[in-house]
Formats: structure tokens, sequence, C-alpha cells
């Protein structure tokens, strides 16, 4: 009985500190591989530091190579993979952003149906940029319901 | 008798003090933007942003790749190039969104969560780092996933969002934590995106952060109804 009671302990104890080492884990990402990634870009930023005030337009006139690193002409965009502006909202801003999360904020403090509209879309743009739009119109559809269908 | 009183007003003081260094109104930064798609396209912008809390501006002054200034006034996003408005869209309303915004008004630890429908679910403590599970509210835990924020020498370390099936969306980890006149900044954001399959990497750093500044205070409200 006594070895049995010790056994479940131990047991318990290994699975929370699986659970906790795997939480962990999560968070933590191969910062070397997104250096690699990053490695022309970071060679632009280098050269950018040095020459403060050169712009893109200037460096393709001058035929540096370095200006057909960037792929975008405006370079505007943050997520390339996406429109360059997605509902008029250059995509280098989106670096400073936090995503939905705001959506929820507006909701329950400002309680603001106008706000709270606003908010919905910008759920919808972060989602489409970062989480996808399947989900993005879903999560309209939850928030739609959590405001009593309607604003 | 009067120790006693001396040290309530000495209390009282600090208090005062400590409440005033908490209310922070402006930042001042240099960024750059780096993104890169997985064998992809890339991008760099540069430049310099400011932000007041009170007025909701967020100005980008672009250097690269070319010299411009974005405003995010409310709802509407202006692109002036030479002082001229060259773009002027109709977007949702950013500034409450923004790392700006949270650092300065203090949310940032918890990433604003605290003051969402999302609930603590879990909080473990490993090593320095101390992960919660956030919860959204039942109706609508079969559209939104769990929300896990870590921790770390309680300054946020990281936000992994997942979707309802526990798929991974989207991590972010805000690391070169920087104090600046009493406020913690993050020096440098680290964002994974994982779309149709594709991993995007996206790296803003920011230098030369300036809090609360006093001056130029032109930069931190542009007249945007002058706009035409």
């Amino acid at each position: 009985m006594k070895k049995n009671f010790l056994s479940i302990c131990i047991l318990l104890i290994l699975g929370t500190s699986a659970l906790v080492a795997s939480q962990t884990n999560l968070f933590q990402y191969d910062a070397d591989a997104i250096e690699n990634e990053m490695a022309q870009l970071n060679q632009l930023e280098g050269y950018l530091t040095d020459h403060p005030g050169a712009t893109l337009g200037e460096l393709t006139a001058e035929s540096n190579p370095l200006a057909s690193l960037v792929s975008n002409a405006n370079g505007v965009s943050g997520l390339t993979i996406l429109n360059d502006q997605t509902l008029g909202i250059p995509g280098f801003v989106w670096g400073c952003c936090l995503s939905w999360v705001g959506i929820l904020v507006v909701y329950l403090v400002g309680k603001d149906p106008v706000q709270t509209k606003q908010a919905i879309w910008g759920c919808i743009v972060g989602s489409v940029l970062g989480i996808g739009t399947s989900v993005a119109l879903q999560l309209t559809g939850v928030l739609t319901q959590l405001l009593g269908g309607g604003y | 008798m009067q120790r006693t009183l001396i040290l309530f007003l000495c209390l009282l003081l600090f208090t005062g003090i400590s409440s005033e260094a908490q209310s922070f109104s402006r930042v001042r930064a240099d960024f750059i933007v780096k993104v890169k798609e997985t064998g992809g396209a890339q991008s760099l912008t540069m430049g310099q942003v400011c932000y007041d809390r009170h007025f909701k501006q967020i100005i980008y002054h672009l250097n690269f790749p070319e010299k411009e200034t974005w405003i995010s006034a409310d709802t509407v996003m202006y692109r002036l190039v030479q002082d001229k408005v060259v773009n002027r869209s109709t977007v949702p309303s950013i500034a409450e969104f923004t790392v700006f915004h949270l650092a300065l008004s203090s949310q940032l630890q918890s990433f604003g969560l605290d003051k969402t429908l999302y609930k603590p679910e879990d909080i473990t403590r490993e090593g320095d780092q101390v992960i919660t599970t956030w919860i959204p509210p039942a109706q609508a835990r079969k559209k939104l996933g769990k929300i896990m924020v870590s921790t770390r020498n309680r300054q946020l370390a990281g936000v992994i969002f997942f979707d309802p099936d526990e798929k991974i969306l989207r991590k972010q980890f805000f690391e070169e934590f920087q104090l600046v006149s009493g406020i913690s900044f993050p020096g440098k954001i680290v964002e994974i995106n994982y779309i149709n399959g594709i991993e995007v990497y996206q790296v803003t750093t920011f230098k030369n952060i300036i809090i609360d500044e006093r001056e130029n205070d032109s930069d931190y409200s542009y007249p945007v109804g002058t706009l035409r």
C-alpha cells in the first residue's frame, strides 16, 4: 500500500516536472537560425548605420548590390507574404502592435460600441497578419456573440 | 510621537514620488524592423517613432527605404512625403494595441491580458521564468485558443498564441530591456509567425529610447486637421 502511494507520488512529481519542462521549451527558439535568416538584412543595416540617411532609391541609383536585398521597392511592407498594406496599415507598424488582444481590452474597459467595432476591425487585421483569415472570421463571430449580437 | 509623524510624512512623500514615477506619457525611439520569410522575400524599415499616449498619435519618421512620415491618428493613417499627404487610409485605431502604449501604461508585463476576458488558468515557475496560461471565456473557447505568457524578473519575456486546437500561431519574444527614466522598455522584439506552413520572422529593435521628453512637443502631435 505504502509502495503504491510512493509510486503514485513519484509519477505525479515526474509528470508535473515534464509538463513544466515542456512549457519552458515552448519559450525557446533558435536565435542562431533567425540570425542566419537575417544575415543579409543585418549587412544592409550595418551599411545604413555607416551611411545615415541613405535611401533605397540612392542605393539603386548607385547600383549598390545591397539594394537588391530588399524585395519591396517601397519597403513599407512588413509581412511580405501578405499585402503591402492591409487596410491601409503598413506592415512595419505591426512590429510594434500586439495583435488582437486589444480588442478585449476595449470591450471590457471601454464598453463603447464604436470603439469595439473599431477594435474588431483591428482584430481582423491582426488575425489576417498573424493568425489566419478563417480564425479571424470565427473570432468576429465570437465577439458578436459576446457583444450580444450587434454593435 | 514626533518620530512617528516624520516617518508618516516621509512615507507619504515617497508614496507620492513613487506614484508620480509610474505615470509615463511619451516615448521616442529609433527603430528598425526586419522581416524575412523562410527562404523568401525580405524587407527592412528604419526610422524614428514618437508616441504620446494622451494624443494617441503614432508618428513614424522613416529614413529607409525612403524618407517619409507615417502618422496613425485615430482611425486614419496618413503617409506624407516632404510634408505633403500622398496617401490617406481609414484604418482601425491601433495606438492602444502597441508596445508603446502598454509599456507607458505599465501593462506590458501581463501583455494587457489582465484587463481582458481572458483568465489565468495555470501559473508555473521554472527557474527564473514564470509562465501563465490564459484561457478565453467559456463561450469563446471553440474559437479562441489559449495564450501563454512568460515573464522573467517581472518583465515580459515571451507570448505564445494558440488556436483552439492547441496549434501554435505566433510566438513573440521581448528581449534586451532597457531601463530608461524608470520605465522598462524592450530593446528587441522577435516574432515568429506560422502562416500556412511558412515561418515568417520579424525582428524589431529599438534604440536611443527617450521617455517623457519635455521638449519637441510638435514631434508628438501632428496637426492632422490641417492635412489636405
